[in-house]
C-alpha cells in the first residue's frame, strides 16, 4: 500500500481573550500531530470533546486553516496551493460531516445537493443527471428522491444523500466525522455498512472520526488516540483495542460499558477525584500527568514525544515499557 | 427492465403526489390563517383600486368644480367633495395610485440596495462588515421621516424623489436583516460543505445564502410595504412629497385637517384608507410570517 | 422487595395537524423498591414520553389520556396540582439529558440546589440547607464545594454540570429517581464516572431508578430489569441478564446484534432495515412488521399481545403466541 496522505507536525492554535481584562488564552487544538494514511485503509480517530479531532479533521481539508506543519497529499503540500489548485485537490479529499440535519441546504432538492459538486467542477448537463441516479442507486435510495427536500427525509436517508455528494467526484479519501453520532443504533449500522462497501468496491480511503470506541473498533484499520490536541497513542486496530499502552486508551475502553451484564465493570472503576479528571496542565510534561494513575515524578516535567514501542505502534507515555503497561492493567481491573 | 420502468414510473407518480400534498398544504395553511386572508383582502382590493382607477373612479379626481364645494356625503358624491368641489372617493381612488406605487418601488429599490449589503457584511465579515455596517448604524441613528424629509428638502419634490427618499430610508432595515440572517448561515454545516466542494464565494452566496435569507426578507418587505405607504403620506401632508393637484393620501389629509371641523368626511376617508391599508399589509407579514416559518423550523 | 411504582395501561397522545401519534400506547410496568429498571429505545420510541407523563410533565400537544399511575398505591394522575407538586423533586426527582439547559444560568449553582431544598421543606434553616448542599457536592464529587456553591453554571464543565443535576435530584431523597437518558450528552469517561455515582447513590439512600437510554450498553451495566419500546409500546420486558442472554423479540435481538462492540471484533453488522415509524392512530399491526425478518401474514393483520413466555420475560411477538 502506498502512502496517500502525509501530515507533519500539524498545530492549530485558537487564541482566546477570558473576559473584558482577560488574559490571552492560548487553546491548542491540534498540537504537532504527524501521521500517515495509506491508501485504501481507514485510519480512525477517537477522542473526546475537547481532544480536537473535529478540528484536525477540518485542518486537512483546509475548512480550517491550520497555525503551522505540512499536509501532504501524494506528495502536493496542501497548505501551500493557492485557491485554484487547492479547488482541484478538493476532488480527490471528501468529508461527511456529523449531522446530516444541517449539512444539507434545506432549501435545495435532493437532486440539486447531489448534482451540485459535479456542476462546481464542470461536469456536463447530461453526465451530471446520470451521475446523480448513479449516486443514488449506490447509496440505497430510490431515483425519485432528487425531487424531494431534506425535510422530507430521515435522519439515516439524510446521511446518505451526503454520502452521495461526497462520492460524486470519485474521491481518493474521504473524512468521515462523527457520520452516525446522530443516528439511531440500527440506523447507525446501516451507514457503516454502505461506508463499508463502498470502500471496497472503490478502493476507498477513509478518515474516521468519533468519539465512539465501538464504531471506531468496526470501521478502522489502524487507529489514533487523541486527548487534548495530541496523539496519545496510533498502532494498528487489534493493538489499540486489546493491547494498548497508553493509560488514556486503558481508561477510554474500560468507560465503555459492554452490552454483557455479565462483565460489568463500569462500578468498580477506579475514583478519580474531579479536579484532577479534568485538569489539563499545558507545560513541560505530559498532559495526561495529574489523571494518569501510573504518572511519577517524572512525567510532570519531562517532554513527551511520541515513539514507536513495537513495530508500527506507537505511544506517548513515559511509563510505557513493553508489557508494563499491560501489567498494571491486568491488576487493577 | 419493463417492471424497472413501471416501478419508475409508479414512483414518479407518488413524488408528484407528494409535491402536490406540500402545495395542498401550504394552501390550507395559508387558508387557515386569519391574518393572511383579511390582509390578503385588504391588498387585493387596494391594488384592484389602483389598477382600475379610470373606470371605477366617478368624476375626474382633478376637475375642479367651484358650485359643488365641501359637500357633505350623498348618493353623488359617496364620500363628498373637498373645497375644490372634486370627488373625495375619485381622489381616494387615485391617491391609492401613487400610494402602491411608492410603497412597492421604494420597497424593491430598498431591498436590491439592501440585501446585496447585508449579504456582503455578513458573508464576508471583517473589515467590510466594519463599514458597512458603521454606516447603516449613522443611516439608522435618523428616524426614517427625518432622513426622508431631508432628502426631499435637499433633491426638490417630485415622484422620484419621494421613491427615492423611501428608499433609502428603508434600506438599513433590509441590510441588517440580510446581514443577521447570513451570519447565522453561513455557519451552518452546509456552507462548509460547498467550501469543501470548492464551491466559489459567489456561488455559495447565490445557492445557499440568498435562498435561505429569503423568507424573512419577503416578510420584511410586506411589512416595509405598509411603512412605505405611511413614510409616503407622512411626506405628502407635509407638502414635501408628490405636487399637487395629483392626489395623494397624505395631502387630502393635510387638507381635510383644516376642514377638520366643518367637513371632516375628507380628513376621515383618507385616515381611514391609510390605516386600513397599513393595517392591511401588515396583517399579511404577519400571516406569511406564521405560514412560512414553522416551515423553516421543521426544515 | 415491594412494589414502588405502577404504571397501568398509561396513554400518552400527541394532537397534530398529521394526526393523533400514540406516543405513549398502552404501557404497564411496576418498579420496585430499590430496583433500577430500565427503559430502552430508539428516538421517537415514547421511553421520554413515559418518564414525563409519571411526573405528568408532558409538553403541549401531548395529552395523558388514560391509565393509573400509582405511587406507593395513591394514583399520580388523579392527583391535584398541590399534591402532584409535593412529589416532584421531593418523592420522585428527575435528570435529564442535557445539563447545559437545566441549570438555570443566572443563580448560582449551590442556590439552585439550596432551592429545591427550601421549596420542600421551607420549615427547615436556611444556614442548615446551605450546609446541606456542601455536603451534597462532596457526595457527588463536586470538590471545593465551599467555592464552588458560588459559581455559576457557565463556570461548570458538562460532566460537573450533570453532577449538580444529580445532586439536586438527592437533595430530598427521593424513593423514585428518573434519569432520562443522563449520560448522551457526555464523553465516555466521564459518563462511566456519573454512572458509578449513581449506583453508589442508589446503595446508599435505597433509591429505585428508572432509566431511559437507548445504549443497550448502558443498561447491561446498570439495570436490573428492562422494558424494550418500539413505537410506543413495550415490546419486550424480562430481567437484565435473561434479555442479555436470550433475546426473544426480533427487534430486541436486532438491536444487540447492530452495536459495534469495543471487546471483539466483528466483519459485518446486521442491521435492522428500514426506518422506525411513528406512531399515528395506533397499533393496527405489528408495527415492526416491514422491519422484520421473520414476519408472516398474521403480523400484516393484528396486534400482537404482551404475552409472559417465562418466569419475568415477556414478549409482543406472534413468533412465541
Amino acid at each position: 500500500m502506498s502512502e496517500l496522505l502525509r501530515v507533519v507536525n500539524l498545530k492549530k492554535y485558537f487564541y482566546t481573550k477570558t473576559g473584558f481584562f482577560g488574559k490571552k488564552e492560548v487553546i491548542k487544538a491540534v498540537d504537532n500531530v504527524s501521521f500517515i494514511v495509506k491508501e485504501g485503509e481507514t485510519l480512525g480517530i477517537v477522542g473526546e470533546s475537547g481532544s480536537g479531532k473535529t478540528t484536525l479533521g477540518k485542518c486537512l481539508l483546509r475548512l480550517v486553516e491550520p497555525t503551522s506543519g505540512e499536509i501532504y497529499f501524494r506528495d502536493v503540500n496542501i497548505l501551500k496551493l493557492d485557491r485554484k489548485e487547492l479547488k482541484k485537490i478538493r476532488r480527490n479529499m471528501q468529508i461527511i460531516f456529523q449531522n446530516p440535519y444541517s449539512s444539507l441546504d434545506p432549501r435545495m432538492k435532493i437532486g440539486k445537493i447531489i448534482e451540485e459538486p459535479l456542476k462546481i467542477h464542470g461536469v456536463s448537463v447530461s453526465e451530471r443527471s446520470k451521475r446523480v441516479y448513479e449516486l443514488l442507486d449506490l447509496v440505497g435510495l430510490p431515483r425519485s428522491f432528487t425531487r424531494r427536500y431534506p425535510h422530507m427525509l430521515s435522519g439515516g436517508q439524510r446521511q446518505r444523500v451526503a454520502i452521495a455528494r461526497a462520492l460524486a467526484l470519485n474521491p481518493k479519501i474521504i473524512i468521515a466525522d462523527e457520520p452516525t453520532s446522530a443516528l439511531d443504533v440500527s440506523i447507525q449500522a446501516q451507514i457503516l455498512n454502505l461506508l463499508k462497501e463502498l470502500q471496497k468496491i472503490y478502493g476507498l480511503t477513509y478518515i474516521y472520526i468519533s468519539h465512539d470506541m465501538g464504531t471506531i473498533r468496526y470501521m478502522s484499520s489502524r487507529i489514533a488516540v487523541m486527548y487534548y490536541g495530541k496523539i496519545v497513542e496510533l498502532g494498528n486496530k487489534k493493538e489499540v483495542f486489546d493491547s494498548p499502552f497508553h493509560p488514556y486508551t486503558i481508561e477510554l475502553l474500560q468507560s465503555v460499558p459492554v452490552p454483557n451484564p455479565r462483565k460489568r465493570k463500569i462500578k468498580n472503576l477506579k475514583d478519580i477525584s474531579y479536579e484532577k479528571f479534568v485538569a489539563v496542565n499545558n507545560d513541560g510534561g505530559c498532559i495526561y500527568y495529574l489523571r494518569c494513575p501510573f504518572a511519577n515524578s517524572r512525567c510532570k516535567d519531562m517532554k513527551v514525544e511520541l515513539r514507536e514501542l513495537e513495530k508500527g505502534h506507537f505511544v506517548a507515555c513515559l511509563r510505557a515499557k513493553g508489557n508494563y503497561t499491560r501489567q498494571i492493567k491486568l491488576s487493577t481491573e | 427492465m419493463s417492471s424497472q420502468v413501471v416501478v419508475e414510473k409508479y414512483e414518479q407518480i407518488e413524488e408528484k403526489e407528494i409535491e402536490q400534498e406540500i402545495k395542498r398544504e401550504f394552501i390550507k395553511e395559508l387558508s387557515e390563517s386569519k391574518y393572511f386572508l383579511f390582509g390578503g383582502t385588504i391588498f387585493f382590493v387596494v391594488i384592484t383600486m389602483a389598477i382600475l382607477a379610470p373606470f371605477i373612479s366617478p368624476y375626474d379626481p382633478i376637475a375642479q368644480n367651484m358650485r359643488e364645494t365641501l359637500q357633505p356625503p350623498s348618493a353623488k358624491h359617496f364620500l363628498g367633495t373637498d373645497p375644490f368641489g372634486r370627488d373625495v372617493l375619485s381622489r381616494i381612488i387615485w391617491g391609492s395610485r401613487i400610494s402602491l406605487i411608492v410603497g412597492i418601488f421604494s420597497v424593491f429599490f430598498a431591498i436590491v440596495i439592501g440585501v446585496p449589503l447585508g449579504v456582503i457584511a455578513g458573508y464576508f465579515r471583517g473589515k467590510v462588515d466594519m463599514i458597512i455596517s458603521r454606516i447603516l448604524d449613522v443611516m439608522l441613528s435618523f428616524p426614517g421621516i427625518i432622513l426622508a424629509i431631508v432628502i426631499m428638502a435637499v433633491l426638490g419634490q417630485s415622484l422620484n424623489n419621494v421613491i427615492l427618499a423611501v428608499s433609502i430610508s428603508m434600506v438599513p432595515r433590509f441590510a441588517r436583516l440580510a446581514r443577521g440572517q447570513t451570519l447565522s448561515i453561513r455557519e451552518k454545516e452546509f456552507v462548509l460543505a460547498a467550501v469543501s466542494l470548492g464551491a466559489s464565494h459567489f456561488s455559495i452566496i447565490k445557492n445557499h445564502i440568498l435562498p435561505n435569507i429569503l423568507t424573512p426578507i419577503i416578510v420584511q418587505s410586506t411589512l416595509s410595504l405598509g411603512s412605505a405607504i405611511i413614510v409616503e403620506a407622512s411626506l405628502s401632508f407635509l407638502g414635501l412629497g408628490v405636487q399637487p393637484p395629483t392626489p395623494t393620501w397624505g395631502a387630502m389629509l393635510n387638507l381635510g385637517r383644516q376642514y377638520l371641523f366643518t367637513a371632516p368626511w375628507m380628513a376621515y376617508s383618507a385616515g381611514l384608507f391609510i390605516t386600513l391599508t397599513v393595517l392591511g399589509f401588515n396583517l399579511l407579514g404577519d400571516g406569511l410570517r406564521d405560514v412560512l416559518d414553522p416551515k423553516m423550523r421543521r426544515t | 422487595m415491594g412494589t414502588l411504582l405502577e404504571v397501568r395501561n398509561l396513554k400518552t397522545y400527541f394532537h397534530t395537524r398529521k394526526g393523533i401519534i400514540h406516543a405513549v400506547d398502552d404501557v404497564s410496568f411496576t418498579i420496585k423498591e430499590g430496583e433500577v429498571f430500565g427503559l430502552v429505545g430508539e428516538s421517537g420510541c415514547g421511553k421520554s414520553m413515559t418518564a414525563l407523563s409519571i411526573l405528568r410533565l408532558v409538553p403541549f400537544p401531548g395529552k395523558i389520556v388514560g391509565g393509573e399511575i400509582l405511587f406507593r398505591g395513591k394514583d399520580l394522575l388523579k392527583m391535584d396540582e398541590e399534591e402532584i407538586r409535593k412529589i416532584r423533586g421531593r418523592k420522585i426527582s428527575m435528570i435529564f439529558q442535557d445539563p447545559n439547559t437545566s441549570l438555570n444560568p443566572v443563580f448560582k449553582v449551590g442556590d439552585q440546589v439550596d432551592e429545591i431544598q427550601y421549596i420542600h421543606f421551607p420549615q427547615k434553616a436556611l444556614k442548615e440547607i446551605k450546609e446541606n448542599t456542601i455536603r451534597l457536592f462532596k457526595k457527588v464529587g463536586i470538590a471545593k464545594a465551599r467555592i464552588r456553591r458560588d459559581e455559576y453554571p457557565h463556570e461548570f464543565s458538562g460532566g460537573m454540570k450533570q453532577r449538580t443535576m444529580v445532586s439536586m435530584s438527592i437533595a430530598n431523597i427521593p424513593d423514585l429517581l428518573i434519569a432520562d437518558e443522563p449520560t448522551t450528552a457526555l464523553d465516555v469517561t466521564v459518563q462511566a464516572r456519573l454512572i458509578r455515582l449513581l449506583l453508589k447513590l442508589k446503595e446508599e439512600y435505597n433509591l429505585s431508578i428508572l432509566l431511559i437510554t437507548h445504549n443497550l450498553g448502558l443498561v447491561a451495566e446498570t439495570c436490573d430489569r428492562v422494558a424494550v419500546m418500539y413505537s410506543g409500546k413495550i415490546i419486550e420486558e424480562s430481567d437484565v441478564y435473561e434479555l442479555f442472554d436470550n433475546p426473544l423479540h426480533p427487534y430486541t435481538k436486532g438491536l444487540l446484534n447492530c452495536i459495534p462492540r469495543v471487546d471483539r471484533d466483528i466483519d459485518y453488522l446486521q442491521a435492522i432495515k428500514g426506518y422506525v415509524p411513528e406512531n399515528y392512530g395506533g397499533w393496527n399491526k405489528c408495527m415492526f412488521f416491514d422491519r422484520c425478518d421473520f414476519a408472516f401474514d398474521r403480523c400484516k393483520l393484528s396486534v400482537p399481545n404482551l404475552k409472559r413466555i417465562r418466569k419475568d420475560h415477556k414478549v409482543r411477538c406472534f413468533i412465541y403466541e
